[in-house]
């Protein structure tokens, strides 16, 4: 990995991104358009006249905002990648509007809002359903978010 | 003399004075009441206002109160009173100062009315002849102004003169007018009403208005009577006949009416000489008709508009007169009066019905305009007609509306015209005032009752309120909203003379005779009260008898009597007709109310009384159709449903007394029209689906009504709705199939007669309108060719009349009925749906090729031959030329039928592109005639410069040089023809510049002459003769082939010359390939140009002329090139490919040519390079201009193309061999060759061909390919150098693809495939020769470096691993790739992993994995084979173990480097799938079970990313796929038993999974693909299996086949038990799925069918409706699959022998399903044996049934004839004594007879 290991930091002593050459990209993967993290939803590839290389054309839709952006690059340019990881909580709590979240090890952390919108809607409704449910968790850039709900699956 | 059928009169008073009465009464103001103002009133014009003013002076004057009619007053204010609920009334008085008399009579005299009251207002209005001199000073804006001011002032001595006398007094004197009037008018009232009711013939109708100008005028030369007369003529309630002539005639007696009796008669002379004219144009504009008026009303400044109102308007306005006394005398009379004179009935205008808004405006003098719209009869016979032209346009936006579809100012048209329209009729009783501008009092109620109740029934509903409100505003606008749409008309309207058909020749040859007799006849008729049918002998008039006495008696047995019972029938026709408007209208009635609330209320008011007025006093017989009417009952019972009135309305109309029974009969009409306008003005969003379906029921059941005829030929009379009218064609077309044994033939004939009679005199039928009534005839037309009733020689001789009448729009109408016949006899394609079956089409088709096509092609070319002759055609007659020249276009591309072809060929037959000319014999002299051959050359050079024409003329001869078959007795014949042919062809194009738009035709010519006409009379043809048709034929390509080059540097849209190119370049193509007819080298020189040609287009200047345009400038092209664009070696490959062959023809002289271009173009990119390079480096700032570098690499991309199909052919599938001539060529020059000097040309790529010593005596073929390697090397330089940036992928790409291509073909040629081998080739690229060692070593080398290289540019990486996969997938060559040394780098790279490989795109590395493995198996060598496994297989597995078993991967799972190399190495195996084959399956399958079973415990990992699952499952596929055939049973059970753990895991997460998505892409159902694509794979195991010996896994085995623990069928259940829930239909509209998913499922009941009874009921139920779904709705393959899958269940069932089975109950229903899908529909042949097989099982199964289905069938047919033929077939089919069984004998025996059963009886039962 790399030589300078940040130590502050608990996640393996990865950066938050990484560069990849933008033809090794592929759709439904994950770059970083104009500094935020993408995915990405489009991918087309042309070029400027019939000699001319290739370039890459990008949608990317941000994962925490869902704000489209698109950029174009030429096909072996390196882009940066953000490290992107995904993960469930089970949900114990909803304390003034944020979550309190229990991971596997035990350890709680109640540090994330609840979402806006349906989601967060529906988190709500099905907590104080009394619902056990998981909230899976992206992370990527040093940003955090709820995305999603899972019902508990019986370990 | 009044007729009997007169109501008594009540009124005892003289008519003067009753007139005069009501005309009092009129003048009683009426309080108008606020102002609504809906309609876009800001669009006001200035003009408009002015109208305004004008009205509002109108109103003033109404306003002076007259108190001499006191009770009548009274009366009348009640009655206005009860119409107050109608009509809020509104509206604010201004005044204007202008005398209003003087106003009147200068309006009167012609002037506008605008000009008159602006005059007035000038002059102070002094006199008449100041305002006169005024508007002769104004009249500047149009010089002829001056002259009609002079023309009005010269009759102002007589009509205007004494100006104090107006009309008023004149008409207030004249109870001899009145008398004239009730004279003329009482008989001619029957006539009318005859006609009205149902006037079927317009001829005859304007023979009736003839008779009657020719009496008034005579008898009673004193102008009121005329006037009088004329108003009766002109009630706008009757204004629903269309006949134009009369009303011109109309209008000529009212200008005789002015007392100029000698000029009467003069007009009256004219109008009879006009007249004839006017029968077959028909619909002439009823405004500008009127000569007298027109000219008058030039003074308007060009604002024929407004004098053209005034025209009409004034006329309504004595009409409204006579009808108030009508009323008043004769209270009963009142309709009977103002319908009395025929001339008056048909006088209104076709606008009148179809367009009321239209009409109404024109009405309405405050809506000048507006008449322009109702002016959309152009006419042709027509002298003051100018205007029509310019009107269509805009009248078009009105009339075109279609019932659905129309725009939201279209509604604005509507609710304004409506006002507009009342306004008229309002009005009508005011008109004693002898001013026009009375008219403009919109307000008044008028207290004429039959104006006032046709008012109410007329206006729609909805409209009223603002109508009643705010007629001033509305009318503004309606000027406005035309003003929009009508372009100001400025000219003339008297100057120009359009061209006077001669209708003799236009209608049916009866009518000339009947013309003439037509006046005298009449007064018989009149007098009889009775009409036999004048114009069409087939039409019968019925006598009108207004009594009960026939309503009561019962309809007689059709058909006899017809003539009584028509009436009846007549009525209940119409009633059934009204009633279906009625329920239309309850559509659109409902449209509106959501617009205008109260309308609804209204609209009921008004509408309910309609029925029982129509019900109960309707005794009228309303004149007969041609057609016998069948009484029938739904009709009877639609009468009786109507409803009764409300109380309010029946007092209403009792006091009214409104019961006249012309009148209800107008009511009808005026629904109609009301109907119109709602369907007309309904906008698409105010109709909602429902109501949308509503009405297009309505319209399908009015189609499928019984005996429609004489509803559908009133409703073609009189609708002015364009879709209406298409909707009655429709009708009859139908329905003239449906009834055709039960009608009369002459009935048929007199039907058809008038269709055409109809199309005839109506020459301003919108297009679609006309075509479809034309169908229509030429329907019966085909019909009747059966039964021989009717033939179609009648139909030529009347249509070589109207061809030989020299009118181009006659001439065009027959050209239209010739087309509708031709497409109607064509092809079952284009032919109308009318119920009969194919074998019907296909018979009528042959009997009309055989004669009357001919006919028609011998007219048309006659028409043709008289065109060409003339000099000078205008624009009307080209148009015309044009439309024959298409006939004949038609005609020639007739595909002709051959005899006895069956159902299924016949289809097949038809759906074929492009037909060639095959006439039968009988054509042979029509056709073989060098005449016709001659004149369609002389056509194209004749118009050859019109492109449109120029098309077809082409198409002509392209299909007459196509010509083959019986037509030609004898090869001699042939070859006349084509030696007569290519001769006129040569004087053709010789010495022409052609034309862009001839290139392709001229190429089709050619390509077709080749092509169509055999090498043997090809060369026959005298050898002068064909080596200049070559010639030419090489200069046409070569310049073709510029221009198409130009075309494309201009980027054109269409690239018609690119089109010519390739059609030429494919007839090259077939000539140089036949090398028996042409000796040796024949066609060299002509392919070196060619050749040539083609390398210059393609090279840069100054050798070539690429990117050059016409001036010599060169374009560069700088633009954005999208991944989706094909490259040029796909997108020209046919062009390529004939030029390849071209060259190799001439190989001596392309392929040094080549040679030394591509050497050429290396030197220079090298150098080139290096001058960037040097450039770089320097320090400059500058950059060099990268031209140079891009036109070399254009050079070398269209060289290499070139050199690559020159060189190889494109195989997919054989061994590709050497093309013999290039082989040829290398052997004859290998004597004079070096080898030793061609193969150090080879092996030195990086040096310079012609720096080598001797390389003057090298191979040229070896030494092509060397050029390619500089190429190559030249590039690989480059990117050592890092000048990557600088090169281009394209060129890449193409050595690449050139190498591949080579490779395949040349690299260790197999000289055994050979006859004889060049040395040079064998010597350098043969098996164990260092040559080829060499060359797959340089090939890798380059694929290593252009896979580090190019990783960023796919395509080119893709082109390389190709390259790789050539090179290793022949055993002989990979033994050879796996001795070099860079193949284990490479291998190892991989398999470590490492930069750059590993950032190659996906699909590269899976197939770099594939080539990888091909070639490690290549080698029998074991210990090869264990350096490779453990070079390249092992790390791959080491890796990926490590990774999933390290210990916190739960964890890391998600983590980027573990995802990628996760996808890495599950793309690799994919890779390995792949690459399986026979002999490395054991070892393979053995690898990738491992991983296999590793990768379901993924899939639980990996749940939540798809990509990552889907790729799983693409393993598994792709493992199954490949491998499954392979594998022995115990193999088979492992991959079962894993893939069915992983449907189990797969069931598992999608479970929860939501699809919510509606909207969702068909790749988000990717995995449910794979999930049946997986399935599919492992059945297929049942069916292909190589590993019945496990040979391939003996030794390996332990072998315990016994020991089954998993099934496929579990597997497969399992998945299908999966699977089946999630599809859904709309998931089947995903082709990919909707295939995958049915052939999963017949695998399945193939394979398993004793399993499918077993099913969940559930899911059984689903498979069942799937299998229906699929059979019945889906693709033509699916529906076989389905068939297909059938057959195995029932036999399933006939074994199990359960009765009730659910099985057993499905396969009865899908036996009647197949049963249908045989019998009775069409379907396309290839589904005829999987349907009869399945068809056959059913029956097995279900014998009862299937008699019972038979026995239905045979019940259901009526006719003995077919019924005999059915029931024959069926006992030929089925009918054995010994009952069918599931015996392979019999069921052979079955299907046979099954083919003849459908051959025979098939195109009986399908129909179309």
């Amino acid at each position: 990995m790399d030589d300078n290991l940040d130590f502050t930091t608990g996640d393996a002593g990865a950066s938050a991104t990484y560069p990849m050459q933008c033809s090794a990209l592929r759709k439904n993967g994950f770059v970083i358009l104009k500094g935020r993290p993408c995915k990405i939803v489009e991918m087309s590839t042309s070029k400027t006249g019939k000699h001319g290389h290739a370039k890459v054309h990008m949608v990317g839709i941000d994962i925490f905002t869902a704000k489209k952006y698109e950029d174009i690059c030429p096909s072996t340019h390196n882009v940066s990648v953000p490290r992107v990881t995904r993960n469930d909580y089970q949900l114990i709590g909803i304390i003034d509007g944020y979550l309190s979240l229990m991971t596997d090890n035990g350890e709680v952390r109640e540090d994330l809002k609840l979402a806006e919108g349906d989601l967060g809607k529906e988190i709500m409704q099905r907590y104080d359903a009394g619902e056990d449910i998981m909230i899976t968790v992206l992370s990527a850039m040093n940003e955090e978010a709820a995305v999603g709900i899972k019902h508990m699956t019986k370990q | 003399m009044r007729p009997k059928t007169f109501p008594a009169t009540s009124y005892t008073g003289n008519s003067r004075q009753r007139l005069q009465e009501i005309r009092e009464g009129l003048k009683q103001p009426h309080k108008p009441s606020g102002q609504a103002l809906t309609v876009g009133s800001n669009n006001e014009t200035p003009q408009d206002l002015k109208a305004v003013v004008a009205k509002d002076a109108t109103r003033q004057q109404q306003m002076r109160p007259v108190p001499k009619f006191g009770p009548y007053q009274k009366a009348l204010r009640e009655i206005r009173n009860s119409l107050m609920p109608f009509a809020n009334e509104s509206g604010s008085s201004t005044s204007v100062e202008v005398n209003r008399q003087m106003l009147q009579e200068l309006v009167n005299a012609g002037c506008d009315q605008e000009m008159a009251i602006r005059a007035l207002k000038q002059t102070g209005s002094r006199s008449i002849e100041a305002a006169l001199d005024f508007i002769s000073k104004m009249g500047y804006l149009d010089p002829r102004t001056e002259q009609i001011v002079r023309v009005i002032k010269q009759t102002s001595g007589k009509s205007i003169g004494p100006h104090p006398l107006d009309r008023r007094p004149s008409f207030e004197g004249s109870n001899d007018s009145l008398c004239t009037y009730h004279q003329l008018g009482n008989p001619m009232y029957d006539l009318a009403d005859s006609g009205a009711a149902n006037a079927p013939n317009m001829n005859f109708l304007v023979a009736a208005g003839q008779a009657i100008t020719v009496n008034t005028p005579g008898q009673r030369c004193s102008p009121l009577g005329l006037h009088s007369a004329i108003v009766g003529q002109n009630p706008p309630s009757n204004a629903i006949f269309p006949s134009t002539s009369c009303d011109i005639k109309h209008q000529q007696i009212q200008y005789s009416a002015k007392g100029e009796t000698g000029q009467s008669l003069q007009m009256i002379n004219y109008t009879l000489s006009n007249h004839s004219g006017q029968s077959i144009t028909l619909q002439s504009p009823q405004v500008s008709s009127n000569p007298h008026y027109m000219r008058q009303h030039l003074m308007a400044q060009g604002e024929n508009n407004v004098s053209l109102g005034y025209a009409v308007q004034r006329s309504s306005s004595f009409q409204n007169k006579v009808q108030q006394e009508g009323n008043y005398g004769t209270l009963q009379n009142k309709s009977p009066v103002t319908q009395g004179i025929p001339g008056h009935t048909f006088q209104q205008p076709p606008t009148v019905l179809y367009l009321s808004q239209s009409h109404h405006r024109q009405q309405s003098p405050t809506s000048p305009q507006i008449q322009m719209l109702s002016s959309r009869t152009s006419s042709f016979g027509n002298e003051f007609s100018e205007l029509a032209p310019n009107m269509i346009t805009p009248s078009r936006n009105s009339l075109n509306v279609d019932v659905f579809d129309i725009n939201p100012s279209q509604v604005q048209h509507w609710q304004v015209s409506s006002p507009s329209r009342r306004d008229s009729i309002q009005n009508t009783g005011l008109e004693t005032l002898p001013r026009p501008a009375g008219h403009l009092r919109p307000d008044s109620q008028i207290p004429n009752r039959t104006n006032s109740f046709n008012n109410q029934l007329q206006t729609s509903p909805s409209v009223r309120q603002i109508q009643t409100g705010k007629t001033e505003s509305s009318l503004n606008t309606t000027n406005t909203i035309t003003a929009v749409t009508s372009t100001p008309i400025l000219q003339p309207v008297k100057s120009i003379r359009v061209p006077r058909p001669e209708p003799q020749t236009a209608v049916a040859p009866s009518h000339p005779a009947w013309l003439q007799n037509q006046g005298t006849d009449n007064n018989d008729i009149l007098e009889q009260n009775s009409l036999a049918a004048a114009g069409a002998a087939a039409y019968v008039f019925e006598t009108d008898d207004y009594t009960m006495k026939e309503r009561r008696c019962p309809p007689p047995p059709y058909p006899k009597h017809l003539l009584l019972q028509n009436n009846t029938e007549q009525f209940d026709a119409n009633s059934v007709a009204m009633d279906v408007e009625q329920c239309i209208r309850g559509v659109h009635s409902l449209t509106c109310n959501k617009t205008e609330d109260n309308n609804n209320e209204k609209s009921e008011k008004s509408s309910k009384p309609n029925k029982p007025e129509k019900m109960g006093k309707d005794k009228k017989r309303i004149q007969t159709s041609p057609v016998p009417f069948r009484k029938n009952k739904d009709e009877e019972k639609r009468e009786s449903r109507i409803k009764s009135y409300s109380p309010f309305a029946f007092k209403f109309f009792m006091e009214q007394h409104v019961e006249n029974i012309m009148k209800t009969y107008q009511q009808k009409l005026n629904r109609r029209l009301q109907l119109e306008q709602e369907m007309s003005k309904a906008p698409p969003s105010m109709v909602s689906h429902e109501q949308r379906q509503h009405a297009e029921h309505i319209f399908l059941s009015f189609r499928k009504s019984k005996s429609p005829f004489a509803v559908c030929k009133h409703t073609l009379e009189t609708s002015k709705v364009d879709y209406v009218l298409f909707q009655a064609a429709t009708t009859i077309m139908e329905a003239v199939v449906r009834e055709w044994v039960l009608l009369e033939k002459s009935s048929i004939e007199s039907l058809r007669t008038f269709l055409l009679t109809y199309v005839l005199q109506r020459p301003n039928l919108q297009k679609y309108v006309r075509e479809q009534i034309l169908l229509a005839v030429a329907v019966i037309v085909k019909r009747g060719s059966l039964d021989k009733t009717i033939v179609c020689n009648s139909i030529f001789h009347e249509v070589s009349h109207l061809i030989s009448s020299g009118n181009p729009a006659v001439q065009t109408l027959a050209c239209s009925i010739l087309t509708a016949l031709l497409s109607e006899f064509s092809s079952s394609t284009k032919t109308s749906n009318i119920g009969l079956s194919m074998e019907f089409h296909g018979s009528c088709k042959r009997i009309f090729q055989e004669d009357d096509l001919r006919q028609i092609f011998v007219l048309t070319v006659e028409v043709l031959q008289e065109f060409s002759r003339r000099e000078n055609l205008n624009a009307q007659m080209s148009s015309v030329f044009q439309r024959y020249l298409a006939l004949a276009n038609q005609v020639l591309s007739w595909n002709f039928l051959p005899p006895n072809l069956g159902r299924h060929y016949i289809a097949m037959f038809e759906s074929s592109q492009n037909v060639m000319l095959k006439p039968t014999e009988s054509w042979r002299e029509t056709l073989l005639d060098s005449r016709v051959m001659d004149l369609f050359f002389t056509v194209h050079r004749k118009i050859r410069e019109d492109s449109d024409m120029a098309q077809d003329s082409l198409q002509c001869l392209a299909q007459l040089a196509s010509i083959h078959g019986p037509i030609f007795p004898d090869e001699r014949a042939q070859i006349d023809y084509l030696a007569h042919f290519i001769e006129g062809l040569l004087n053709m194009i010789n010495g022409i510049e052609i034309e862009d738009s001839e290139a392709v035709g001229i190429s089709n010519v050619m390509s077709n002459l080749i092509s169509e006409f055999p090498r043997s009379i090809l060369t026959a043809i005298p050898s002068e003769l064909f080596s200049s048709f070559i010639n030419c034929l090489t200069h046409l390509t070569c310049s073709f082939g510029k221009s198409a080059a130009l075309e494309e540097v201009l980027d054109k849209d269409d690239m018609v010359y690119m089109e010519a190119y390739d059609k030429l370049l494919e007839s090259w193509l077939t000539l140089v390939q036949d090398n028996k007819h042409f000796h040796k080298g024949f066609f060299t020189q002509h392919a070196v140009q060619v050749f040539n040609s083609y390398i210059q287009c393609h090279l840069a200047a100054p050798e070539g002329t690429r990117n050059l345009t016409t001036n010599g400038v060169t374009s560069r092209d700088e633009e954005e090139i999208s991944e989706i664009q094909e490259d040029d070696r796909e997108m020209f490959s046919d062009q390529l490919a004939s030029i390849g062959m071209l060259g190799r023809i001439a190989a001596d002289h392309c392929i040094p040519l080549l040679i030394s271009l591509l050497e050429d173009r290396v030197t220079r990119l090298h150098g080139q390079l290096q001058r960037q390079q040097q450039f770089l480096s320097s320090p400059g700032p500058a950059s060099l201009d990268n031209k140079v570098l891009d036109d070399l690499y254009e050079d070398i991309h269209w060289l290499l193309l070139v050199t690559g199909y020159l060189l190889a052919d494109d195989t997919q599938g054989e061994t590709p061999l050497i093309p013999p001539e290039i082989m040829e060529y290398s052997i004859k020059h290998a004597t004079e060759v070096d080898i030793n000097t061609t193969l150090q040309i080879l092996g030195s790529p990086g040096e310079k061909a012609s720096s080598i010593p001797g390389c003057n005596r090298t191979d040229s073929v070896i030494r092509l390919l060397a050029a390619v390697l500089r190429v190559s090397e030249v590039e690989s330089r480059a990117t050592r150098a890092n000048l990557a940036e600088l090169l281009s992928p394209q060129m890449g790409k193409d050595i690449m693809w050139f190498l591949k291509r080579w490779t395949k073909t040349y690299l260790l040629v197999d000289e055994k495939l050979y006859d004889q081998i060049s040395l040079p080739l064998s010597t350098a690229f043969g098996a164990d020769t260092e040559g080829a060692q060499w060359i797959v070593g340089y090939l890798l080398e380059k694929v290593i470096s252009n896979l580090s290289v190019w990783i960023a540019e796919q395509d080119l990486a893709n082109d390389t691993v190709q390259l790789l996969v050539t090179l290793v997938e022949r055993r002989e060559r990979a033994n050879l790739v796996i001795k070099c040394e860079n193949w284990w780098n490479l291998a190892k790279q991989y398999a470590s992993r490492s930069p750059p490989l590993n950032y190659l795109p996906s699909c590269v590395q899976r197939t770099l994995m594939k080539a990888l493995v091909l070639a490690g198996f290549a080698h029998v060598d074991t210990e090869t084979k264990q350096q490779y496994w453990t070079e390249v297989l092992q790390p791959l597995q080491q890796r990926f173990l490590n990774v999933i078993n390290q210990e916190n991967f739960q964890q890391v799972c998600q983590e980027e480097e573990v995802k990628q190399e996760i996808i890495a190495t599950l793309e690799a195996l994919c890779g390995i799938a792949e690459a399986t084959q026979i002999d490395n399956v054991a070892i393979l399958f053995t690898f990738l079970m491992d991983f296999l079973n590793n990768c379901i415990g993924l899939m639980e990992i990996y749940k939540n990313t798809p990509e990552t699952v889907n790729l799983i499952i693409e393993v598994f596929v792709e493992v199954a796929h490949k491998q499954i055939c392979y594998l022995g049973e115990s193999k088979a059970m492992k991959l079962y038993e894993a893939c069915l753990t992983l449907l189990q895991v797969y069931s598992k997460n999608s479970l929860g999974r939501k699809r919510t998505d509606v909207a969702a892409e068909e790749e988000q159902y990717q995995d449910l693909l794979l999930i049946m694509e997986l399935l599919t794979n492992l059945l297929s195991k049942e069916f292909i299996d190589f590993s019945d010996t496990d040979e391939v896994f003996r030794g390996q085995e332990p072998g315990q086949p016994g020991n089954r623990s998993v099934s496929a069928a579990d597997v497969v259940l399992y998945g299908v038990n999966i699977v089946l829930p999630l599809m859904s239909q709309d998931l089947l509209k995903f082709p990919s799925l909707c295939n995958q998913y049915y052939k999963l499922i017949t695998f399945i009941c193939e394979i398993f069918p004793e399993k499918i009874p077993q099913l969940p009921e559930e899911l059984f139920k689903s498979l069942m409706y799937s299998l229906e779904l699929g059979m019945t709705s889906m693709t033509s393959e699916v529906s076989q699959l389905c068939l297909e899958a059938l057959t195995p269940l029932a036999e399933t069932c006939a074994k199990a022998q359960e009765a009730e089975s659910p099985l057993f109950a499905a396969t009865r229903h899908f036996l009647k399903l197949v049963f249908d899908m045989l019998v009775l529909q069409k379907h396309s042949a290839e589904l005829t044996d999987a349907a009869g097989e399945a068809f056959y099982t059913l029956v097995c199964l279900h014998q009862a049934e299937y008699s019972e289905l038979v026995e239905t069938l045979l019940s259901s047919q009526q006719d003995p004839v077919i019924y005999q033929r059915l029931a024959d077939a069926f006992n030929s089919l089925t009918g054995s004594s010994t009952p069918p069984t599931l015996d392979r004998k019999q069921r052979m025996a079955f299907l046979k007879s099954l083919k003849d059963f459908m051959a025979n009886v098939g195109g009986l039962l399908c129909v179309k």
